[in-house]
């Protein structure tokens, strides 16, 4: 399969069959049986570990295992290659399953856990670890290694994936998730959100509402109440360490939700819309969004050539790391994919000299012997980066 | 570089995770790895949190009585600056 991985590799992140950084793009490895042939939806990567998302779906995961986060029950050791994760069960009591009820359609991964839903949205669950309450099966489940004897449910067979019990609530159904290394946010389709794990920046509260004590953790869904006034429909979430951002469907509303001083300025920068926006990802302290101009607008931290050049353009794609991006642009019909930023462990490309601070460059991905490169689906992590390319 | 140039950030000790049986607190480094630091160096006034995987730094935020907690869940013939902890 055409997907390419480079970057930190220490616990086979990049699927590649060992444990050491590359920084050229090297083709990633798959257990069998081999994936789908079309390009992923998603590449979804935590700290050390990562899935793969495909629209027929089915999920991949890779990577360190050691509480459960790959969702595989065998946690003695890392998984070297993508390996299918088994799908959902039929919902209980059910004798006619919708097919979107058993596939996955949903992940979201962060420092040691994923979360992920059901293509219906109406079943969300959790593997992996998380003090903060990230997995959202209650204080008394904040691991699913080792396996303890009373769950709230039961995990699937042969992973340690349990169902987050009691949500979303009856007549709703999930329609994006979001997370930070710490917290996580469920959209649902009647517009409203809900938040678990860390929660002592307010991650999980506008400054308004903040009930006193604040809660410094949150182990189970709560509503959140992002509006003092105004309300709109959420239709998407982004999170960055200490503060989320909501998001109206056509980008005319934002919110934040987070200290009112925000560490890098997070909140204090955020402009009034992102009307156009054609995606929004964030690294740990900034936001992105990708117009439809091809233009990247960027706020938060932006010291050591963390935002793009000024007057980048031709953009067709971004995938924001931890403290990297990279990006699809075209030229004269020509793709080509571009890292900048914190490039230390190769993960923006084979650097000469200073990989601290990277500024925008050309990453050739080897392989198509003159062919045109096409990129379907990038992703970028903890240091890591990841492209799906057809050779055309 | 200046040592105040390589501090990635400053991070707050409640937001760091204590580990008792290794005796240090850490918190999650952009390349995956974490930043560590023995709860003796922070005793002993040193702020300096390193990742083993790569050159970034965080400097902690911290009172001398935020660490009193933690101390007391270090085994107790561990408990106490005079004793070596191995790296
Ligand atoms: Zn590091």
């Amino acid at each position: 399969m055409p997907l390419y991985s480079f970057g930190s590799n220490g616990h086979s992140q990049l699927s590649l069959g060992h444990t050491t950084d590359v920084s050229i793009p090297t083709l990633c490895k798959f257990h069998l049986p081999p994936p789908p042939s079309s390009p992923p939806s998603s590449i979804i990567p935590g700290a050390n570990h990562t899935l793969l998302l495909f629209p027929t779906g089915e999920a991949y995961s890779c990577g360190l295992n050691h509480c459960g986060q790959c969702g595989f029950a065998d946690h003695s050791h890392p998984l070297g290659a993508f390996h299918r994760l088994a799908n959902p069960p039929p919902p209980e009591g059910i004798t006619n399953p919708s097919p979107e009820s058993t596939q996955w359609g949903f992940i979201t991964a962060g420092w040691e856990f994923t979360i992920l839903a059901t293509k219906d949205g109406k079943r969300v669950f959790a593997c992996g670890t998380g003090a903060k309450g990230e997995l959202g099966l209650g204080s008394g489940m904040l691991t699913t290694v080792p396996q303890l004897r009373d769950t709230p449910t039961p995990a699937i067979p042969g992973t340690t994936i349990h169902q987050i019990p009691n949500f979303p609530p009856e007549g709703t159904y999930v329609i994006s998730l979001a997370s930070s290394i710490m917290h996580v946010i469920a959209v649902l389709n009647d517009g409203s959100c809900f938040g678990w794990g860390a929660s002592r920046k307010h991650q999980l509260h506008h400054p308004k509402t903040v009930p006193i004590p604040v809660p410094k953790t949150t182990a189970i869904p709560r509503a959140i109440s992002p509006f003092p006034t105004d309300p709109f429909p959420v239709a998407k979430a982004v999170c960055t360490q200490e503060s989320t951002f909501l998001i109206s469907s056509s980008g005319d509303r934002l919110a934040h939700l987070g200290l009112p001083t925000t560490k890098w300025k997070v909140y204090e920068q955020m402009p009034p819309s992102c009307l156009g926006y054609v995606d929004i990802q964030a690294s740990w302290n900034g936001v992105y969004i990708l117009k439809d101009t091809g233009k990247i607008v960027a706020w938060g931290r932006s010291d050591n050539g963390r935002f793009p050049p000024k007057g980048l353009t031709g953009v067709k794609m971004m995938a924001v790391g931890s403290e990297h991006v990279i990006a699809v642009l075209e030229e004269d019909g020509r793709e080509k994919l571009v890292a900048w930023g914190w490039g230390e462990h190769g993960n923006c490309g084979d650097v000469e000299g200073d990989r601290a601070v990277v500024p925008l460059r050309e990453v050739e991905i080897p392989g198509g012997e003159g062919k045109k490169a096409k990129i379907r689906c990038i992703g970028a992590g903890c240091a890591t980066s990841w492209v799906w390319v057809d050779w055309e | 570089m200046s040592e105040e140039d390589s501090i990635y950030d400053q991070i707050e000790i409640e937001d760091m995770t204590f580990d008792p049986s290794l005796q240090l607190y850490h918190y999650p480094c952009p390349c995956g790895d974490r930043f560590e630091i023995s709860i003796y160096d922070l005793q002993d006034g040193e702020d300096v949190a390193v990742c083993p995987s790569c050159s970034l730094m965080i400097k902690v935020i911290f009172e001398p009585e935020d660490l009193q907690e933690n101390l007391e869940k270090v085994p107790a013939v561990m408990n106490g600056a005079t004793v070596a902890v191995s790296a």
